[in-house]
C-alpha cells in the first residue's frame, strides 16, 4: 500500500495532536545489546552546551554505541540526532593519524605539500621555529588558539604552558566567537562569571522567553524539557523573540521577528513597563542592586589603522573612529533627533562604568516607549504594526505578571553582537527589577554553545587576559596567587593581556604573530572577513601548527598538522551551562600515531627551558608599577634560588612536578580502561587527574569549589553543579542548583537570603547617565548592578547596494564547522550543504526561485550558495540566513568583525550583502 | 634537533639510496571535506531531494542498533511540528507494523525517565513530542567521506 497524502490531508483527515494519545503502542526489542558483549561507561556529549549524559557502548576495542543516560538529569535518557551520532564520529576514513608537515626536498616548506613526519620530527620543527619567532619577538610573537571543546584537563595545561612556560598571555579560545560577551556581563553585573540558575528552572518555571536563542536547534535536549512542560502544563507560555521564525516558534505562544540589533530597544522598552506600572521590586532592588551606566560611543572593535583594508571596507571601518547618530540612536539617547550628533568612538574606557541613581535609570530608560520601540524594532515588514505592538505589550505583561515566574534564555542572538555586553546587562536588568533572579525558576539564564566553554574556557581561564577561577593577569594579587601555587618566581607571570583571537588574527597579517598553535577549533573557517586571514597564514612569514582529529579547513592553511585523539580516546571532564562537571575514562585507543592533546603539551614543552623563556622579554606597551617599560624581568635567579636549572624543561616545571608525579597511574577509578597519553609519555602518574587535582585547588574555598576527581565517577554521580562543597558531619559532596540563594549556596552570607558575593569591579564611582560625577568609590559588595544601556546600531547596516541583512548560525544536524557530522553519512544526507535562507519575494525580485545558486556578496567578500525559501526558517523580507558548517559555502568570506569592544565578540549575525543569480561560472553551470 | 644543512644532506641521502621511491607529499587542496584551495568559491553541488511518499521507500538499514531512525520518506509536507499539529504522530501511533504501513512508535518512547520513570505510559511522552530533534530525513545523498565504522 502507498501512501501519498500530504500534511494539509491528513489534518483535514482530523490527525492532531489528539491521536498522541493512542493506546496499543507496541513492544520494541530493547536488550539486543545485552547479547553483543557490549560494555558500557559513562560519558558526556561532545557537541552543544547542553552537556547531555551518556552511556558509550564498546566493543573489542571499538565504540559500537551510544544511549542517552536514564539517570542523567540534564537529558534523562534523550539524544539529539548529533548524539546518537556519536559512534559514527571517529571512524570516517581521512581520520588524521600522523603528523603531516609541508616540506619541499626533504625539508619544511611552506610552499610544499603535506608529508608524513615521526612525531620528532614534528615537535623539532615545531620547537625550532617557536624559537626562532620567540628569540625575535618575544611572548607576543607566538599564540595558541584554544577552545571551548578542550577538556577541562588540556585548557589547563594549555594555561601553563603560554602563561607560565612562556610568560605570553597569547592564549585565547573560540569561546572568544561564543560567550565572551556572556563572560564580560557576568563579571560587570554579578562580580563572579557563570549562571545562578541550572537547567531545572525549566521545571519550576511557568515563562520561557527566548532571545535570538533557536533552541529547538541548538540546545535540542534541553528544547525537549521545555516542550515537555509546555504540552503538560496549561498556562506554561513560551516566547520566542527573534530575527526570523524558526523551528523554536512553531512550539512558542508568541513569535516576535525583530530588526538586527533592536533587542536592545526591546529590553529598555520592557524595563521602562516595569517602572512605569510599579512593578519594580523594591524590597529586592533596594537590599541586592545598585543602578550603573556607561560610555556610548565605544566604536565597534574594527581595526583603527585601517591600512589593510580593502577600498570597499573603508566606509564601514572609519565608523571606528566617528558615527554619526542615527535618527533613533539619538532619540534612544535622550538628544533631539532634529540635529546632527557626530560622536568620536573610544574604545579605551569601552568597559568603565559607574554607579547612578535610580532616577537616571529612569530617565535614561523614559525615551523607550512602545510607540518608539515598536517601529524601530518590528522586523518584519509585512507585519502590521498594531499586531507587533500588541506582542510586545503581550511580553512586558507577562514579565511583569507578580504571579508568574519568568526565564529568559539567550545564546549567539545576544553574545555574537556589537554590543553583547550590554544586552547581556540589560536582560539581567529586567530580572532584578523584577526580583526575578537567583531563585527557582526565576532567572535570567545565559545559556552555552559550546561543551565546555564554561568548564575549560571560562574557568579554567584559557582568554588572553585570564588565570584561572576567574582571576585577571592585570592583577597583582592574582598574578602572585598563581605564581605561588605554581611555584614561579615572582613577576614570572604577563601583566599585559594578550591578543583576543581576532586580534591574533589581525598580527597575523600585521607579523606580529609568526608562529600559532590551533588546537580543537577551526578558527580559519569560524573568524570573519576570512579573506584576510588566510592569506596572512598562506603567505607571510610563520608557521602555523593545526592539532585536529579531521583535515579541516584550518589544517588546509597550516604548516603542519599534528593527528589527535577524538573524545573516547582520551581522559576528560567538561563543564555545561549549568555548571555541571563531568568526567569519562578513555574508552578505546587513538588510531595509527594520533595522541591526547595533554600529551602533545607535555612532550612539546620538554623541547624548550626556563633558560629560554624566563630571561628579560620585550613586552611592548607594558606598563605596569614594578616592571620596566616594555620588559619582564628576568626571573632566572630566583628559580636558581629556588632550585631550578636554566636548563630544566618547562615540561619538568610545569607538568611533572614532584606533586603531580604522586598520583600515579594506574590508579583504581580507571575501572580498567586505558590511558593512552601515560603510555606514549612512558610515565608513571596520571596527567589527567593530577592536572585536574592542581587546577580545582584554585577555585575551592573561593565559591568555583570542584570535587575530587574520583567522586565524580560515583555510582550515582551523573556530575555535580559547583559550588560543589562537602557536607559536614555526612562528608557528602552537595552541588549547587541556585547560587547566591541562601536556601541552596554555601557561600551566601547567613540571613542575606540572596548575596551577590562576586567580587570584581565592586567599588565604583558615581555619576551620571553621561559621566562620573564623583571619583570618590562606593562599595557595592554583595548587590549586582542594573545598566541603563542605550539602543544603538550595528557596526553595517543594510544601505545603498547592500540590501539586504545577512545571519549566520547553525542548523540542527551539523556541529560547527561541520568537520565530525559532515562525516557521518546519515547527518551529512539529512543536511549537505549550507543554504542561502530568504524570503520567497525577495527570491523572485532577484529572478531566483529554490534550488537556485546565487552570489551572497558584501564589501570585504562573496560566496556562492543555493537558495531555499521554504522549509524550518521563515526569512523576513529584507533579511538572510546562512549556516556556517559547510567549507564548501565560507561565509565568513562574507562576515565582517565588527566586535563588542569590550567582550572582543565578533557579530555573527549583522552584515550588509547583496544576493543575485550566479550565472554560469568556469563553465560549471550552477 | 638538525640544522638546516643537515636536513638537505639527509634529504640528498634519502635520495641518492631510494631514487624509485620518491615520497609523495598530499596537496593541502586534496585534503577535507572541499577538494580545492581553501579560497577557490566552490559552486554548491545539485542537492539529493527526497521526494518520496511514506510507503514508498524501504526504510534503510540502521547504522547499529539504538540508533534513532531516519526517516525514508520526504517530511516536508509533515513539518513543522507544533503544538496544535504533529503529522508525525498522525500515522505513526499505531499498534503495529503492517505491511507497506507506518514505523510504529516503539514503546520505549512511552517511558518518561524525568516524570515518571520506569512506567510504560499509553502515550507518547512529551518530551519527545518533536520527532525531528532526533530523526532526520534520509536522502540519496553520496558521504563525502567513506565511513569505516562497524557496529
Amino acid at each position: 500500500m502507498t501512501w501519498k497524502m500530504t500534511r494539509r490531508d491528513l489534518l483535514k483527515a482530523g490527525f492532531t495532536t489528539a491521536v498522541v494519545g493512542a493506546a496499543g503502542v507496541p513492544l520494541e526489542a530493547l536488550s539486543a545489546e545485552e547479547t553483543k558483549g557490549w560494555t558500557w561507561d559513562r560519558g558526556v556529549c561532545r557537541f552543544c552546551g547542553t552537556g547531555c549524559g551518556i552511556q558509550v557502548a564498546t566493543e573489542a576495542g571499538r565504540v559500537v554505541a551510544v544511549k542517552g543516560d536514564p539517570d542523567c538529569a540534564v537529558n534523562r535518557g534523550l539524544l539529539c540526532a548529533k548524539g546518537y551520532a556519536l559512534p559514527q564520529v571517529p571512524y570516517a576514513a581521512d581520520r588524521l593519524t600522523r603528523p603531516l608537515l609541508r616540506m619541499k626536498d626533504g625539508k619544511f616548506d611552506k610552499k610544499g605539500d603535506f608529508f608524513p613526519v615521526s612525531w620528532d620530527q614534528a615537535f623539532d620543527v615545531m620547537a625550532e621555529q617557536w624559537k626562532k619567532t620567540y628569540k625575535a619577538l618575544g611572548p607576543t610573537g607566538v599564540a595558541v588558539m584554544g577552545s571551548g571543546q578542550y577538556t577541562i584537563q588540556e585548557g589547563y595545561a594549555a594555561v601553563k604552558m603560554v602563561k607560565a612556560g612562556w610568560r605570553s598571555n597569547n592564549l585565547d579560545p573560540n569561546a572568544r566567537h561564543c560567550m565572551a560577551s556572556a563572560v564580560a556581563a557576568f563579571m560587570q553585573t554579578f562580580g563572579i562569571d557563570e549562571p545562578a540558575g541550572c537547567y531545572d528552572d525549566i521545571e519550576q518555571t511557568d515563562t520561557v522567553v527566548l532571545w535570538g536563542a533557536n533552541m529547538a536547534e541548538m540546545h535540542p535536549m534541553l528544547w525537549a524539557r521545555i516542550v515537555d512542560k509546555r504540552l503538560r502544563e496549561p498556562g506554561y507560555r513560551v516566547v520566542n523573540l527573534t530575527t526570523f521564525g524558526n523551528r523554536s516558534s512553531e512550539m512558542a505562544d508568541l513569535e516576535i521577528v525583530f530588526t538586527p540589533n533592536t533587542d536592545l530597544a526591546l529590553l529598555n522598552f520592557i524595563a521602562r513597563e516595569i517602572v512605569k506600572r510599579n512593578a519594580v521590586d523594591w524590597d529586592f532592588v533596594n537590599d541586592h542592586c545598585v543602578f550603573a551606566a556607561g560610555p556610548a560611543d565605544i566604536g565597534y572593535g574594527l581595526r583603527t589603522d585601517g591600512a589593510k583594508a580593502s577600498p570597499a571596507e573603508k566606509d564601514v571601518v572609519a565608523r571606528e573612529k566617528v558615527v554619526v547618530l542615527t535618527r533613533e540612536e539619538a532619540i534612544g539617547r535622550g538628544l533631539d533627533p532634529s540635529k546632527r550628533h557626530e560622536r568620536p568612538q573610544d574604545v579605551s574606557k569601552a568597559g568603565a562604568h559607574w554607579l547612578i541613581p535610580f532616577e537616571e535609570l529612569k530617565r535614561g530608560l523614559e525615551p523607550y516607549s512602545l510607540d518608539f520601540v515598536a517601529p524601530l524594532a518590528k522586523g518584519d515588514p509585512d507585519e502590521p504594526l498594531d499586531v507587533f505592538k500588541k506582542k510586545l505589550q503581550q511580553l512586558a505583561d507577562w514579565y511583569v505578571d507578580r504571579g508568574r515566574k519568568a526565564v529568559s534564555y539567550w545564546t549567539m542572538g545576544f553574545n555574537q553582537h556589537v554590543r553583547g555586553t550590554w544586552v547581556n546587562e540589560q536582560a539581567y536588568m529586567v530580572h532584578l527589577l523584577l526580583g526575578k533572579q537567583a531563585k527557582p525558576g526565576n532567572g535570567a539564564f545565559s545559556l552555552t554553545g559550546q561543551p565546555s566553554a564554561c568548564g575549560t574556557a571560562r574557568e579554567v581561564g584559557t582568554f588572553s587576559h585570564r588565570l584561572p577561577s576567574d582571576m585577571v593577569v592585570d592583577n597583582p594579587e592574582h598574578r602572585a596567587h598563581c605564581e605561588h601555587h605554581w611555584k614561579l618566581p615572582p613577576k614570572t607571570l604577563n601583566p599585559r593581556p594578550g591578543s583576543h583571537i581576532v586580534q591574533m588574527m589581525r598580527d597575523l597579517e600585521d607579523g606580529k604573530i609568526r608562529w600559532l598553535w590551533v588546537q580543537v577549533t577551526n578558527p580559519f573557517q569560524s573568524t570573519a572577513n576570512a579573506n584576510h586571514w588566510v592569506p596572512a597564514a598562506r603567505e607571510m612569514d610563520n608557521f602555523i601548527v593545526v592539532s585536529d582529529v579531521y583535515p579541516t579547513l584550518s589544517s588546509k592553511v597550516a604548516d603542519l598538522i599534528l593527528p589527535a585523539a577524538f573524545i573516547f580516546e582520551k581522559w576528560g571532564g567538561y563543564g555545561n551551562s549549568e555548571r555541571r562537571t563531568q568526567f569519562w575514562r578513555q574508552q578505546v585507543l587513538p588510531p595509527g600515531e594520533a595522541r591526547s592533546d595533554v600529551w602533545q603539551m607535555m612532550e612539546f614543552t620538554k623541547r624548550m627551558t626556563i633558560g629560554d623563556c624566563w630571561g628579560r622579554q620585550p613586552v611592548p606597551g607594558l606598563k605596569v608599577d614594578g616592571y620596566d617599560d616594555g620588559f619582564l624581568p628576568d626571573v632566572l635567579a630566583d628559580a636558581e634560588r629556588a632550585g631550578h636549572k636554566r636548563t630544566d624543561s618547562l615540561h619538568d616545571v610545569l607538568f611533572a612536578t614532584p606533586e603531580n608525579r604522586k598520583v600515579k597511574w594506574p590508579d583504581p577509578i580507571s575501572a580498567g580502561k586505558p590511558n593512552s597519553t601515560v603510555v606514549a609519555a612512558g610515565i608513571d602518574w596520571f596527567p589527567e587527574k593530577a592536572l585536574f587535582e592542581e587546577y580545582a585547588w584554585f577555585g575551592r574555598g573561593h565559591g568555583h569549589d570542584l570535587a575530587p576527581f574520583d567522586v565524580y565517577f560515583g555510582e550515582e554521580v551523573r556530575g555535580l553543579r559547583w559550588p560543589v562543597v562537602q557536607e559536614k558531619g555526612t562528608g557528602k559532596w552537595k552541588e549547587t542548583p541556585w547560587r547566591f540563594n541562601e536556601k541552596y549556596d554555601p557561600y551566601v552570607k547567613a540571613g542575606s537570603g540572596i548575596d551577590f558575593y562576586g567580587t570584581a569591579m565592586k567599588s565604583l564611582p558615581s555619576g551620571n547617565l553621561d559621566q562620573v560625577t564623583e571619583p570618590t568609590k562606593t562599595s557595592l559588595l554583595g548587590k549586582a548592578k542594573i545598566f541603563f544601556r542605550p539602543y544603538a546600531t550595528p557596526a553595517e547596516s543594510p544601505g545603498g547596494e547592500w540590501d539586504l541583512w545577512m545571519c549566520t548560525g547553525r542548523v540542527m544536524e551539523h556541529w560547527h564547522s561541520g568537520s565530525m557530522t559532515r562525516r557521518v553519512p546519515w547527518l551529512h544526507a539529512a543536511v549537505q550543504q549550507a543554504l542561502l535562507w530568504m524570503h520567497p519575494k525577495d527570491a523572485e525580485s532577484r529572478g531566483l526561485k529554490p534550488g537556485d545558486v546565487a552570489w551572497v556578496e558584501s564589501r570585504r567578500g562573496k560566496v556562492m550558495a543555493r537558495v531555499e525559501t521554504g522549509g524550518r526558517n521563515r526569512m523576513p523580507r529584507g533579511t538572510v540566513y546562512v549556516p556556517w558548517f559547510d567549507e564548501g559555502v565560507f561565509i565568513n568570506r562574507v562576515t565582517l568583525d565588527a566586535t563588542d569592544p569590550i567582550s572582543k565578540e565578533t557579530d555573527f549575525k549583522k552584515s550588509a550583502v547583496k544576493v543575485y543569480k550566479a550565472t554560469a561560472v568556469a563553465g560549471v553551470t550552477p | 634537533m638538525r640544522t638546516t644543512l643537515l636536513s638537505s644532506l639527509a634529504a640528498a641521502s634519502i635520495l641518492a639510496a631510494c631514487a624509485t621511491t620518491k615520497p609523495v607529499g598530499i596537496p593541502a587542496a586534496d585534503m577535507g571535506l572541499q577538494r580545492g584551495p581553501v579560497l577557490e568559491t566552490a559552486v554548491p553541488p545539485k542537492l539529493v531531494v527526497n521526494n518520496t511518499a511514506p510507503g514508498d521507500a524501504p526504510l534503510p538499514a540502521r547504522s547499529w542498533a539504538g540508533v534513532a531512525p531516519v526517516v525514508p520518506h520526504a517530511i516536508a509536507d509533515f513539518v513543522p511540528i507544533a503544538v496544535k499539529e504533529n503529522a508525525c504522530t498522525g500515522c505513526h501511533s499505531v499498534a503495529a507494523k503492517e505491511k507497506g504501513g507506518p514505523t510504529p512508535i516503539p514503546r520505549s518512547h512511552n517511558v518518561d525517565d524525568r516524570n515518571e520513570p520506569g512506567k510504560v505510559a499509553t502515550k507518547l511522552m512529551e518530551a519527545r513530542y518533536v520527532c525531528v530533534s532526533c530523526h532526520v530525513e534520509s536522502t540519496g545523498a553520496k558521504p563525502l567521506v567513506r565511513s569505516d565504522f562497524r557496529p
